[in-house]
């Protein structure tokens, strides 16, 4: 079997996956990858962006998928974004517009070399929303939690001036207050899926991720 | 300079494009899938087929058989010709610039004919043995010579290299004579002056360098060094593989670009596993001394490496000058396909896979 690995924006993210890949057993045939270290921090996104049609040039690759934050920009420019570096290196592969399940597609290789790679694209939270991965990962916070609508109002009450945060980081800084007030103060995200409270990785609303992620690795 | 290459029929390969060549191209990729048969079929078509250059990849790889019917040593020709297990040996070979086949008088052809089993008495021989060849036709821009197998090794000057041969440096140490031949046309020239340049980026102490007269066979040279450490001159082996492979490389491109004959592909210098006896940490400099070398010579470079450090030096030197035209090829067969796979990383990709750690070998 060749090479599957699904590429994360960062440190965070990557936690994220391992975690809930292992809560949900997922089968692990596939590794979670950064861009390097300080290309994280500045301009991160931009450079995971134009390092895919490199990543499709790893030898015995098999499958490649990766998943990104929609951010203010929303999914579609995302997408137009991947899109767009695909085409530059002569992939026209890549269906128009972004399924709501999550894009997963064959990219011919040809003529350089006779195979194809599947290829996956999720756009965090759920391929049809501005946001994040926090915003993913809010999504298993129980309905019936008794922080969250306390941290929504801590968040509203800070006056628009003395916002240290953007507008489109405010999920962010929702979800880390939220794991900032948990029986393990500062405990990341992905630790916190794992541990046996307050979020449910057998949530509903992570079927459609875990589905994708079978299509775009594990099949 | 080439830049593209196809080649269908030879050796490993049933097929192999190579879509884009660049000044410097290194390639990668796993044991036995054809990194040398890359440069084999380079070295031909450089040489525009001659029979000497083919007699020598035959002797390189030990491809000589005992022909018993004439009682003599044949080159096993086949073995250029790739096998299909349906087919047998193919019959022809072709090697030329990507998508234009139409334009047949840029390929060279090399073909086989009147192919027949040897042995009438003695085993019968497994498939692929002792096949033989009576003749084998070179085409390459509309004229064709013929040559017989048993001509092969009894022509006398069949195994002399000629000024249009491209220099190849192959993975074992180099003769020292072949570099003697090199360096004579580039002594007393500032060619010179620039290799002993070249040498003192990995050994400061290098003061001059010339050939000898070997102490116990007068009829063989060796290279000595004069250097600010040791009085009196000292093989340059003494110094070190790394400075050996340096040198024989600098004087190589040198040789490339002083010699107006070279090469009917332009010139090539064809170097195989170019990491031997190079320390990691000399790679950067390595590259950046033949990037400029091969600049100022115009000569196009085909090398191969199974190093991290090398395709990481060789990166990086292409990363840091927008002048440095390199790239990384990598072959690679695929189950179930004819064709053998090149995939491409050129300077625009170069930069991230060594900034993101994509491995690419």
């Amino acid at each position: 079997m060749g090479k599957r690995i699904l590429l994360v924006e960062g440190d965070d993210d990557r936690h994220v996956m391992w975690n809930l890949c292992e809560v949900r057993a997922v089968p692990e045939k596939f590794t979670v990858e950064l861009p390097e270290e300080d290309s994280q921090e500045n301009g991160g996104l931009e450079k995971l962006l134009d390092s895919i049609p490199w990543r499709l040039a790893t030898s015995d690759l098999e499958c490649l998928a990766v998943v990104v934050d929609a951010n203010d920009k929303g999914p579609r420019a995302r997408w137009q974004a991947i899109r767009s570096r695909l085409a530059s290196r002569g992939h026209e592969d890549c269906p128009a517009d972004l399924p709501q399940e999550g894009a997963v597609f064959d990219i011919s290789l040809r003529p350089q070399t006779p195979r194809s790679i599947r290829f996956g694209v999720w756009i965090m939270p759920d391929n049809q929303s501005k946001g994040m991965i926090e915003d993913f990962v809010a999504g298993l916070i129980r309905e019936d939690d008794a922080m969250l609508p306390l941290v929504d109002c801590f968040i509203d009450s800070i006056p628009e001036g003395q916002r240290r945060f953007t507008k489109p980081h405010q999920p962010k800084a929702r979800m880390h207050s939220w794991l900032a007030v948990s029986e393990r103060p500062g405990r990341p995200m992905g630790q916190a899926i794992k541990a046996d409270g307050h979020l449910d990785a057998n949530s509903p609303s992570v079927k459609p991720f875990l589905d994708w992620l079978h299509a775009a690795l594990v099949k | 300079m080439l830049s593209s290459v196809e080649i269908r029929h030879f050796r490993t390969f049933s097929h192999l494009v190579i879509e884009r060549l660049g000044q410097i191209n290194l390639i990668v990729g796993k044991n036995n899938v054809g990194k040398t048969c890359l440069l084999e079929a380079l070295r031909l078509y450089d040489a525009a087929g001659a029979p000497h250059v083919i007699e020598s990849l035959l002797l390189a790889r030990n491809e000589v058989r005992i022909d018993r019917e004439r009682e003599c040593a044949t080159p096993m020709l086949d073995m250029l010709f790739h096998k299909s297990p349906q087919l047998g040996a193919q019959s022809t070979f072709g090697i030329g610039p990507y998508e234009r086949s139409d334009n047949e008088g840029e390929w060279l052809f090399i073909s086989m004919h009147d192919i027949r089993r040897v042995p009438t008495d003695g085993p019968v021989p497994k498939s692929g043995e002792a096949v033989c060849a009576e003749s084998i036709s070179i085409n390459f821009r509309d004229e064709t010579i013929g040559i017989r197998c048993d001509e092969f090794l009894s022509r006398k000057d069949s195994s002399r290299p000629t000024l249009k041969d491209p220099p190849f440096i192959p993975a074992a140490p180099l003769s020292e004579d072949v570099v003697g031949r090199w360096w004579d046309a580039i002594v007393l020239t500032e060619l010179k002056d620039e290799v002993i340049e070249a040498l003192q980026l990995i050994d400061p102490s290098v003061l001059d360098v010339a050939f000898a007269t070997h102490p116990l066979d007068p009829y063989r040279r060796v290279a000595m060094v004069r250097t600010s450490c040791i009085a009196g001159p000292f093989p340059l082996r003494s110094l070190g593989d790394g400075v050996v492979r340096i040198f024989n490389l600098a004087v190589a491109l040198q040789y490339c670009g002083v010699n107006p004959l070279l090469g009917y592909a332009g010139r090539i210098l064809l170097i195989d596993e170019i990491e031997n006896g190079i320390h990691h940490s000399a790679h950067s400099t390595l590259w950046r001394m033949l990037f400029g070398l091969a600049r100022t010579n115009d000569v196009q470079i085909v090398a191969t490496t199974h190093s991290l450090d090398c395709l990481r030096g060789f990166a990086e030197a292409v990363t840091e000058d927008d002048e440095n035209d390199g790239v990384a090829i990598r072959l690679e067969k695929v189950e179930g396909e004819e064709q053998t796979g090149a995939v491409i990383i050129d300077r625009e990709g170069l930069p991230i896979v060594v900034r993101d750690s994509i491995e690419v070998r």
